[in-house]
């Protein structure tokens, strides 16, 4: 699974990462509907998250808290 | 990130300005610095742990004597650590120069500047360039102290549990998690606002207090157990120096042995205490219950006799009679007569399969109640027998622990060096209780509060659904409390498979190179690492092959924190590649393994720095890690003082030999010298 001497990807692993996402899509289209909308909605307040937590950029709680809020006020689920 | 040199002036044993390379290439990516106990090694460690941190590993001691005692005398106050690294390729392969100085009392000075051909330009928020780079929390993985493996637990403790949680990169979706809390307060107390009820308000406001208490007492849990974790090794090393003296080392052995006969009753005590626990849990039900299950049963066979419980006839029976409309006696019985009605009526005691499948249900019952209340007494009185016999062996070695440390602490000579180390150890294993019992009260203090804020949320949306609050506001409420619970489920999930991977990944590690068939199992609610041999039996962490699990675990983690993405794991942050820099590896590992785990380690990280004394660059060592070293140097040691009966050590190298230490030298300090 892990490339021992780390080298950059092969094509053999371009593949695979290829084939990984569609087994991911597959994965998601095999979910509850409720669980795709929960799934998607999750991965862009992650994207959100980090963003608002990385080092140099980092906002207080407080400020996190409202954006989330708001992001979540304005997602329909 | 990749280390490229390191420059070290006055710091700790390195006196004047001297600077390293290290092996940064793809194929020749290690550096390995050889030098005997003393030389420095720890204290090269802590230059690149404390220039990329600003803190000491916690076996570093001390830390108030940064500057070196020769540059000091010659009036020198400041000594600084600057350590140049490039960032990996795909990230852009920016060169970084980090510098911190300090003089004995604090630091003085700390800049991050960014390499662009040739010019430094500062990064105004250089802390936070580093924190992204190698996250705190990953740190003590890939700066490891090697001397301090012994220590390493596996075993599953908060601490080990958080920092594994944080290499595996689910530190984002934690906040993330923590962060929807606050938002789920928020939306409650804008409920409880709206609705301007007093419960609403007054359980709101508890759960506020608890959710501004809670954060301050897991910090004071965390310290108290980094604490904690500092004065076992301190203690540890205590210890070690004890059994080092010639006098004191048999009844020092004696005594560990006695220690860890006493551990291991202790361990079975509380397992006592719980088992007498559960008895008591267990029979209890039974025990309220037999005197009804007598009376029941006396009943059910008094029926029997009667022959009304089962009833004599089936149901079956009934209704053939009824479709054949003849009894069994010949006579017809015609539809609607008083005797068709008659017989219809038997179909109410009529014995069926689920009736005698319910009577023999209840008998099973009956029956397992009479055993457990008769078994019962038996268990309870065995158990407690076993208490009994523990607690007083437990006695006799407490005694037994008393006498050999009045021996240790009744031997004359090496300048009250004995007494002064026993004096040590009771003063930390004090501290060790001490801050023990702090911790565990402030444990304590937190599963109170975390089951209290629960039962609050339960009371409150309890309290909620009766009012009428706006549909607007109950959505909002609903929407971050399903995603909150979509989030935790997953995370389970995804918890999960990470820890399989790891699994996987360490036991591939352990099949290559451990001669015995044993392989590692990790616990998913502890995140506890065992080893187990084919049979399913536990091996102990401090055999040879445990001490393998550990430099096996190391490696693997830090492979696995720098390819973290590649597995698909959805709530995973950033991978990080750093190097893995480790301080004396291998003395504590059998003779038998060393090899094995030095190729792996090689094989496992981008970058390798390892510091290691002679004793331990055995030929297997070499063998392992000639083809892969790319820079060398020797860390010579210079002594003010005469030799006296002290040893000169010496490092056979590629066929040189090389002196690793030299006696009635200007000033004692450490010289990095290159090997080429």
């Amino acid at each position: 699974m892990f490339n021992e001497n780390n080298r950059k990807p092969t094509s053999f692993e371009d593949l695979f990462v290829e084939l990984s996402k569609e087994v991911d899509a597959e994965k998601t289209a095999a979910m509850p509907k409720e669980d795709q909308v929960l799934s998607e909605i999750a991965r862009q307040m992650l994207r959100l998250e980090r963003d608002m937590t990385m080092p140099g950029s980092a906002t207080s709680q407080s400020a996190r808290v409202e954006r989330l809020a708001k992001f979540i006020e304005e997602e329909k689920f | 990130m990749r280390l490229l040199s390191l420059e070290v002036a006055d710091f700790r044993a390195f006196h004047g300005v001297q600077r390293v390379e290290f092996a940064a290439g793809d194929d020749k990516r290690v550096t390995v610095f050889h030098g005997e106990n003393g030389a420095g090694k720890t204290n090269l460690l802590n230059a690149v742990h404390w220039c990329m941190t600003g803190q000491f590993t916690p076996r570093f001691q001390e830390k108030r004597l940064l500057v070196n005692k020769g540059a000091f005398r010659a009036g020198r106050r400041e000594c600084y650590v600057e350590l140049l690294f490039q960032d990996e390729m795909d990230s852009g392969g920016l060169q970084y120069r980090v510098r911190r100085s300090a003089t004995n009392e604090s630091q003085t000075g700390f800049e991050v500047f960014q390499i662009d051909r040739g010019n430094s330009r500062p990064i105004p928020n250089g802390e936070s360039l580093l924190r992204m780079l190698l996250p705190p929390g990953l740190i003590s993985w890939f700066f490891f102290d090697a001397e301090a493996i012994g220590s390493l637990e596996l075993s599953g403790s908060p601490e080990f549990k958080r920092d594994l949680r944080k290499t595996l990169g689910f530190d984002l979706v934690d906040t993330l998690l923590l962060d929807l809390e606050a938002v789920q307060s928020k939306r409650r107390r804008e409920v409880a606002s709206q609705t301007n009820d007093k419960e609403l308000t007054a359980l709101q406001n508890e759960m506020d207090r608890i959710d501004f208490v809670l954060p301050g007492q897991q910090e004071s849990a965390a310290a108290l157990q980094s604490q904690l974790k500092q004065i076992e090794s301190s203690y540890e090393e205590v210890r070690a120096k004890l059994g080092e003296l010639p006098q004191a080392e048999p009844i020092e052995r004696q005594r560990r042995e006695t220690e860890r006969q006493m551990l291991r009753l202790e361990q079975e005590r509380k397992e006592l205490d719980v088992k007498v626990a559960q008895l008591i849990g267990q029979a209890a039900p039974a025990l309220l219950l037999q005197p009804l299950t007598a009376a029941l049963e006396g009943r059910l066979e008094q029926e029997e006799v009667r022959g009304k419980l089962p009833a004599p006839y089936s149901d079956q029976l009934v209704r053939d009679i009824e479709s054949s409309q003849v009894c069994i006696c010949g006579r017809p019985v015609t539809k609607g007569s008083a005797e068709a009605h008659k017989i219809h009526e038997l179909l109410r005691f009529a014995s069926t399969g689920a009736l005698n499948q319910r009577l023999s249900d209840v008998r099973y019952l009956i029956r397992d109640i009479e055993r457990q209340s008769a078994s019962f007494p038996v268990d309870i009185a065995r158990t407690r027998n076993r208490i009994v016999e523990v607690d007083q062996e437990l006695g006799r070695l407490e005694q037994e622990f008393k006498d050999l440390t009045k021996q240790l602490n009744d031997i004359k000579g090496f300048g009250g060096e004995i007494q002064r180390l026993e004096s040590e150890r009771e003063r930390l294993s004090d501290e060790r209780r001490n801050i023990t019992m702090q911790a565990g009260a402030m444990m304590q203090q937190i599963e109170q509060n975390v089951r209290k804020h629960k039962e609050l949320k339960a009371r409150f949306e309890a309290a909620e659904r009766k009012l009428v609050v706006s549909k607007k506001l109950k959505l909002e409420l609903d929407k971050v409390t399903r995603l909150m619970e979509y989030i935790r489920r997953s995370l389970i999930d995804q918890e999960r498979q990470a820890l399989t991977i790891l699994a996987f990944e360490l036991n591939a590690v352990l099949k290559r190179y451990l001669t015995k068939h044993y392989s590692a199992i990790i616990n998913p609610a502890t995140y506890a690492v065992q080893l187990v041999d084919q049979e399913g039996k536990t091996v102990g962490h401090s055999t040879g092959e445990g001490q393998v699990l550990k430099f096996a675990f190391i490696a693997t983690v830090v492979a696995l924190a720098a390819r973290k993405t590649q597995q698909k794991i959805q709530w995973m942050s950033e991978p990080t590649i750093a190097p893995l820099v480790l301080d004396a590896p291998f003395s504590a590992l059998d003779p038998e393994y060393q090899g094995s785990v030095a190729r792996n380690l090689a094989t496992q990280t981008t970058q390798l720095v390892l510091m290691i004394s002679s004793a331990a660059w055995g030929e297997k060592v070499a063998a392992a890690l000639e083809p892969v070293v790319g820079k060398r140097y020797l860390i010579v040691s210079y002594e003010s003082g005469a030799q006296g009966d002290k040893p000169i050590k010496r490092l056979r190298l590629n066929g040189d030999d090389y002196q690793l230490n030299y006696y009635g030298a200007e000033r004692t300090e450490s010289v990095f010298v290159e090997v080429k």
